[in-house]
């Protein structure tokens, strides 16, 4: 099924995992060595930043290489710019399996690039025109290709945007059903979001999906949060106010409110429990997330306390409660540590001083006239770094 | 993970039960960047909350209660970390903890709220704006040298940007300057020039030699943004410029190359590509005939492949290490 050898992918799932093992100093670092020199990998996967770059400039190559072909045939109306699309979308993805072929690329960049165009533009294909049922043939479509690039590719990217796909279909084909059908979407949509994680676990199970494993994970993440975001409160209000035109006010209800209210207020702390209780680290965030979701949900329609003394509390709160955890989990404790794992820390590191720099924006007020470098009688004024 | 690797790595003999038993035993899941994390929101959400409930409480009883608090709060942080800090040291503090890094960062964080509180309400550095940000900003480089701390220089560095009249902040720094301001252009190209050189310094005197990535980031985006700027606005000597361009192409690309650098490289031969690509593109407007849409898809096609090519020739030429 996949267009990679398997032994390349399986002597490259070794590596991975001795790596980190051999981070964890379970086995020595020659021995790790060793194994690794033992399942030689011949697939092709450059370094995280020339990777970036090769999207990006396989993007640029393809958008000029379309823009070419449209000029050269002359695309003026709808029905041939389709036409186009579909054939560029074929013509990329024989591109992406020869260049597998030929040159065994492996999230280069340009593979990577390759799939998603292929994907966008088959899709957006069916999009263009307006007629009835275009948005299911879309998502239909949306998941068979994207399903077979994530089989073919072993790409968990695809593999989520196949599940997003699967998810919307469901949807579409449902509220076409009527009225109850419509009322009833979310939990349905909850129920199936359920069912999808179920399958993922049995997946997971399965050696011979080893492969897909990544792919899996990721999934079932997406089935988390699905599961919530359809019971979250906000969500069902809004988006059936916009199905059936309710022009709902913030302080209307609607059936079943407290339904949901209970979903939102009940999934991301049970996400948390669950993923403490299991170590599952993409549970912990996931609830992490959510529990923000929820806090943002409550706050929309609950006005507790004015946002600067919320944020202000808040703050405070969350700075006591790490503060106690970090020092709680010093020494390690319940299945957990604050010693950082893995060998990325400095990268890490450097990314935060970025984002610290980002998130205390210091602006200049300056008029426009007076910018005179040396703080000169009008030079660059007030940074106060937390407005 | 799973565990059917190993089963077969110990099958075939390449780890011993030993191994495998340690492999398999449950272990401590590190949770060190989740609470970093949670911790850096807390100190955004008190700072920015404290920072607007002072200006909303002005001219009311609140008022000097607030700022006050916000003044005992700062002079507490700065208190436990002097007292925690092992002081002064010229390379990387081995010392350091996770929660005095981010004790200082509120601590710089309040301060500057204080600053910016007091200058609006009392105008204590008088209207010489320059000095309202002049402060803070050495505030934040003594800080950040003398308590190692890569946040709060990077804090230091936008700060400097924004007395110099430049908005440095990563995602700011295209949406936020106007670059049709000639003046600007020229500040911005010193400021990065400055910034490198600072980079340059801080690894020939070993004095914070870790400082220099973050030095050499800023000057390198605000240095190369601005080169392009000036290619782009001074349209009468924009070759000039574009000399200039290609001078600082090859100090960044040679010395990435050195220095094994994958990040500076790519953002390197970007910068480079945009700005011969704007070149070439005003030759062949300039000279402009019937196929002149076909000969700019085809520059692109064509230069896109070749930068494919080089990437790849340098992705082997470059060894991979654990920095940027």
């Amino acid at each position: 099924m996949t267009a990679y050898n398997t032994t390349d992918l399986y002597n490259k799932a070794i590596a991975d995992t001795v790596e980190e093992v051999s981070e964890r100093n379970c086995i020595s670092k020659e021995r790790a060595a060793a194994i690794i020199e033992a399942h030689p990998c011949t697939l092709y996967t450059p370094n995280f930043m020339i990777r970036i770059g090769l999207s990006i400039l396989t993007l640029i190559c393809t958008l000029f290489f379309g823009g070419l072909l449209a000029m050269m045939f002359d695309v003026e109306d709808s029905a041939s710019a389709i036409v186009l699309m579909f054939m560029l979308s074929i013509f990329l993805y024989v591109g992406v399996e020869t260049f597998i072929k030929n040159n065994r690329y492996y999230n280069a960049g340009v593979d990577n690039t390759l799939m998603l165009l292929s994907l966008v533009l088959f899709v957006v294909a069916f999009v263009i025109n307006d007629y009835s049922n275009n948005y299911i043939l879309a998502a239909l479509f949306g998941l068979l290709v994207s399903g077979w690039f994530c089989i073919r590719f072993t790409d968990a990217f695809m593999a989520v945007l196949a599940f997003i796909a699967l998810f919307l279909l469901v949807f579409l084909l449902y509220i076409k059903l009527g009225t109850i059908a419509k009322a009833t979407a979310p939990l349905l949509m909850m129920i199936v979001a359920a069912l999808l994680y179920a399958a993922m676990q049995v997946l997971a199970k399965k050696d011979s999906l080893l492969f897909y494993q990544f792919s899996i994970q990721c999934v079932s993440i997406c089935a988390c949060i699905s599961f919530y975001v359809c019971g979250n409160y906000f969500v069902v209000k809004e988006l059936s106010n916009a199905m059936f035109h309710l022009q709902l006010g913030v302080t209307d209800t609607i059936p079943m409110g407290w339904l949901f209210w209970l979903f939102t207020i009940i999934i991301p702390p049970a996400y948390m429990v669950y993923g403490i209780y299991t170590k599952r680290l993409d549970f912990i965030r996931t609830a992490l997330v959510l529990i923000a979701v929820s806090v943002f949900t409550v706050r929309y329609y609950y006005h507790v306390l004015s946002p600067e003394m919320a944020m202000f509390i808040g703050g405070v709160i969350l700075i006591a409660i790490c503060y106690w955890l970090i020092r709680y989990l010093a020494q390690p404790r319940a299945g957990f540590t604050f010693e950082p794992a893995g060998k990325q820390q400095n990268i890490l590191r450097n990314a935060e001083a970025l984002i610290i720099a980002q998130t205390f924006n210091a602006g200049t007020h300056q008029e426009a006239s007076g910018v005179q470098f040396g703080g000169g009688s009008s030079g660059g004024g007030g940074a106060d770094g937390s407005y | 993970m799973s565990f059917t690797i190993f089963n077969k790595l110990f099958a075939s003999g390449h780890i011993s039960a030993d191994e495998l038993q340690h492999i398999q035993a449950p272990y401590p899941k590190s949770v060190h960047w989740e609470l970093r994390t949670l911790l850096y929101l807390g100190i955004v959400l008190t700072t920015t909350g404290a920072g607007i409930l002072v200006y909303e409480n002005i001219d009311t009883i609140g008022h000097t209660v607030i700022i006050s608090a916000i003044a005992l709060a700062c002079a507490a942080c700065f208190a436990y970390c002097f007292k925690t800090s092992a002081g002064f040291v010229r390379g990387k503090a081995t010392t350091t903890h996770v929660l005095q890094d981010y004790i200082l960062l509120l601590g710089c964080l309040l301060l500057l709220s204080f600053i910016g509180y007091i200058q609006y309400q009392y105008t204590v550095f008088g209207s010489r704006l320059g000095m309202a940000s002049f402060i803070p900003m050495v505030l934040l480089f003594a800080s950040a040298y003398y308590f190692d701390h890569l946040g709060v220089l990077s804090l230091a560095i936008t700060n400097l940007a924004a007395w110099a009249g430049i908005v440095a902040s990563p995602l700011n720094i295209l949406s936020d300057n106007d670059f049709n301001n000639v003046y600007l252009i020229y500040t911005a190209i010193l400021l990065g020039v400055i910034l490198i050189a600072m980079a340059v310094l801080s690894t020939k005197k070993q004095l914070k030699a870790h400082f220099a990535f973050t030095y050499k980031n800023f000057g390198a985006h605000i240095l190369f943004i601005a080169l392009l700027a000036a290619i782009i606005q001074i349209e009468q000597i924009y070759l000039l410029w574009f000399l200039v361009l290609l001078g600082v192409v090859f100090y960044f690309f040679t010395t990435a190359v050195a220095e094994q650098s994958f990040y500076f490289f790519v953002i390197t031969v970007l910068y480079a590509y945009f700005g011969i690509s704007y070149v070439i593109m005003d030759f062949l407007i300039a000279v402009s005939g019937y196929a002149i849409a076909y000969f700019i898809m085809i520059y692109f096609i064509a230069s896109g492949i070749a930068l494919i090519r080089l990437f790849m020739y340098y992705n082997k030429k470059l060894k991979q290490h654990d920095s940027l």
